[in-house]
């Protein structure tokens, strides 16, 4: 474990990129900061910069329109960065697969702009909060 | 409402329409479907939304074998009855007048009809890309039922980003 | 003066959603604004061509999360208007019960949301812990958080049980008490009053010209719900024995739009604890077989407003067209008429007023941390009290609708 690595692992900041979602994921994401989840108390909290970010919290399918977006915040991100992605949609594409504004799932997206990324899925249609928080610390605790 | 009150809306649809209309039917008590020519369907649809106090719930388009039929859900709220105007864009000019011209709630309906059918709304004010993306090709309109789900030859994810 | 033009979005810390707003502006003062979407377009309509009648309600329930059982109660509305048919009661009751607990879970997320907006993050915090009994409540009845599946051509998907009747019926109790400490807040607090009051005034005549509808129109004293309208499944019975009311105000601010939200989560209230006592036995499905040819119209109350879905048969067993609309894709064009003549900051709570799915992931919340741990939250609330009649006092406004 390199010395970047062992930083980005305390205290995660957390940038939202919503990709064409049905909100359930991103409503899901919020809830984690109300008082019943609370992660802030694990140090994570939303930022409002991709520059200030440690990772990126990726929700929906990517449409035609957001793709060179997404694209383009990914890049704006300090590296090293993990890019979770949340819920069915953003991990398999779900229905939405093969439709005509939905060119390329988001993990290829990704992975044609930095080869390295780090991507985390966490599936579930929407992950209920503790499997977010699960997710988000089994992957902090194998990286 | 009584299931005779709304029967009756019919009629009233009918006298405020008058020689326009082309057809109307009511198979059930609130739904009211009336089919008027293309070149009156602005007529029509003022009629319905000043005179019989009509707010424009939404619009369909949707395509049939030689022409596009759209279909303005109207909901007669204080009749409680919903009133369906159509009318058959004939192919292949599929030009009819705007109704978002008069009545804004029809100004977005509208631009996604014409990106997604192609229809031309003569008059509108705001003739512009509502969904698809910047750069769509020109004279492709996914919801046309010849329309593949996943078309090829996109090659947009490469443009410069425009905001 | 020079005229600024500047750009918000499309990830802006602000939108939850992807959105690209243009501002127009002389000084601060907006002039015009402009609205790009199409960050969200993934094809519903023509993927739902593609899908069987029984699949297609778990696909349009992917729309939008928030409101994800009005989609499907919309469509399946519209192909029982095709069929012709009504569900059995217990059915419709059944489904009408999730519709309005999902209204209620919306509208406090959007009240914990103008909170945020207007820098009130206790409002968010509290609002939406509140909104967690109503989830778990959700979650008891339908298995899920969000994203409920019970709505079925023809009927609900599941029944549901007497236990978890009973334990929503506790939800609905708790959430009542703090929905009046809300409405304590909304009618009492002198820093609303000043922040909301006036701001982003939707006239009558715009509201019927924009063709709002559902929380959009109804502060502007329009007073249309498709659930009075059209009364559908279990609303007409229920409307009937005045179990609730539509809930209708006259000035069309800001102001108006949070009091009717939190007026109707309380009408929301009544209406599931009649629902729940006058629930009926026997069957929840009507067991539809083949579709046939022909046309048909469903909507739906959304929290948001009215969804309206229509579908078209050949008689095959896929939709050969199925239009969707939602109800912000009325009450967002609404902005053209309330937003000019504003200030920047005024702008971004217009647009969140008409409750466009917003959210805010810039901020973080501060949450009051209990120092001393012999203070309970009533203790908290009541300091809050006495501190608000100490500023009226101040400010010598008279105190307002409600008492603790």
């Amino acid at each position: 474990m390199g010395l970047k690595t062992a930083a980005l692992k305390k205290s995660i900041w957390v940038f939202h990129v919503a990709c064409s979602p049905c909100n359930n994921c991103d409503i899901e994401i919020l809830d984690l900061l109300t008082p019943r989840f609370d992660i802030e108390r694990f140090g994570i909290v939303l930022v409002g910069s991709p520059r200030h970010a440690d990772a990126l919290l990726i929700t929906g399918v990517a449409n035609r329109h957001v793709t060179p977006r997404l694209i383009e915040t990914y890049r704006a991100t300090s590296k090293p960065c993990v890019c979770f992605l949340f819920g069915a949609c953003a991990s398999g594409g779900t229905f939405f697969k093969g439709g005509y504004n939905v060119p390329k799932p988001v993990d290829e997206i990704i992975l044609e702009e930095d080869p390295n990324a780090i991507i985390v899925y966490i599936p579930g249609c929407p992950p209920k909060p503790e499997a977010m928080i699960a997710g988000v610390v089994k992957a902090l605790s194998v990286l | 409402m009584t299931d005779e009150e709304k029967y009756s809306v019919s009629e009233k649809v009918k006298k405020a329409l008058g020689g326009i209309l082309q057809n109307i039917d009511q198979p059930r008590p609130n739904r009211i479907y009336a089919v008027v020519h293309q070149d009156d369907f602005p007529q029509a649809a003022k009629i319905v939304y000043e005179k019989l106090g009509g707010r424009l719930a939404t619009s369909t388009a949707l395509e049939v074998r030689d022409a596009v039929e759209l279909i303005y859900h109207f909901m007669l709220d204080a009749e409680q009855v919903l009133c369906n105007l159509k009318t058959l864009v004939a192919k292949p000019e599929l030009k009819v007048g705007s109704v978002g011209a008069f009545l804004p709630g029809a100004d977005w309906i509208e631009r996604e009809m014409a990106e997604m059918f192609g229809v031309t709304f003569e008059g509108h004010p705001d003739p512009r890309h509502l969904l698809l993306p910047d750069g769509w090709p020109e004279g492709n309109y996914p919801y046309r039922c010849d329309y593949p789900q996943n078309p090829e030859g996109f090659t947009d994810e490469k443009r410069p980003v425009v905001y | 003066m020079k005229k600024t033009t500047l750009p918000i979005g499309p990830f802006h810390p602000l939108l939850e959603e992807p959105e690209f707003f243009t501002l127009y502006l002389d000084g601060e003062i907006v002039k015009k604004v402009d609205l790009r979407i199409g960050y969200n377009h993934r094809g519903h309509e023509k993927l739902s061509t593609g899908l069987t009648w029984d699949q297609v309600p778990f696909l349009v329930e992917r729309i939008c999360g928030i409101c994800s059982t009005s989609h499907p109660y919309a469509y399946v509305l519209a192909v029982e208007d095709l069929l012709g048919i009504k569900a059995p009661p217990r059915g419709q009751y059944i489904r009408a019960l999730i519709g309005e607990m999902e209204r209620i879970h919306s509208h406090l997320l959007w009240l914990g949301l103008a909170g945020h907006f207007i820098g009130y993050n206790t409002v968010w915090m509290w609002s939406w812990r509140y909104r967690e009994e109503i989830l778990d409540a959700c979650e008891k009845l339908t298995g899920n958080r969000n994203h409920y599946a019970m709505c079925r051509v023809g009927g609900a998907r599941r029944d549901i049980t007497r236990e978890a009747m009973d334990f929503t019926m506790g939800a609905l109790d708790s959430n009542e008490k703090s929905t009046n400490m809300f409405l304590g807040v909304f009618a009492d607090d002198p820093v609303l009053h000043k922040r909301l009051k006036g701001v982003g005034v939707l006239t009558k005549e715009d509201a019927i010209a924009y063709c709002a509808t559902g929380p959009t129109s109804r502060p502007s004293g329009v007073p249309w719900d498709v659930r009075q309208d059209d009364p559908y499944d279990a609303y007409g019975p229920s409307l009937e024995a005045g179990a609730w009311k539509v809930i209708v105000t006259e000035n069309g601010d800001v102001f108006d739009k949070a009091v009717v939200r939190v007026l109707e989560i309380l009408e929301s209230i009544k209406l599931c604890r009649w629902l729940i006592e006058n629930m009926p036995d026997g069957e929840i499905d009507a067991g539809v077989g083949d579709i046939p040819p022909g046309e048909g119209v469903g909507h739906h109350e959304a929290p948001r407003g009215e969804v309206i879905h229509y579908i078209r048969s050949d008689g095959s067993n896929k939709p050969i067209r199925h239009k969707v609309r939602a109800p912000t894709f009325v009450n967002l064009p609404t902005y053209k008429a309330t937003c000019p003549g504003h200030t920047i900051a005024d702008v971004a709570l217009i647009t969140a007023s008409i409750d466009p799915c917003y959210c805010c992931t810039e901020r973080i919340g501060v949450v009051t941390r209990n120092r001393t741990s012999s203070v309970t939250q009533d203790d908290l609330v009541k300091l809050s009290v006495e501190k608000t009649r100490e500023m009226e006092k101040r400010m010598g406004r008279k105190s307002g609708l409600v008492k603790f």
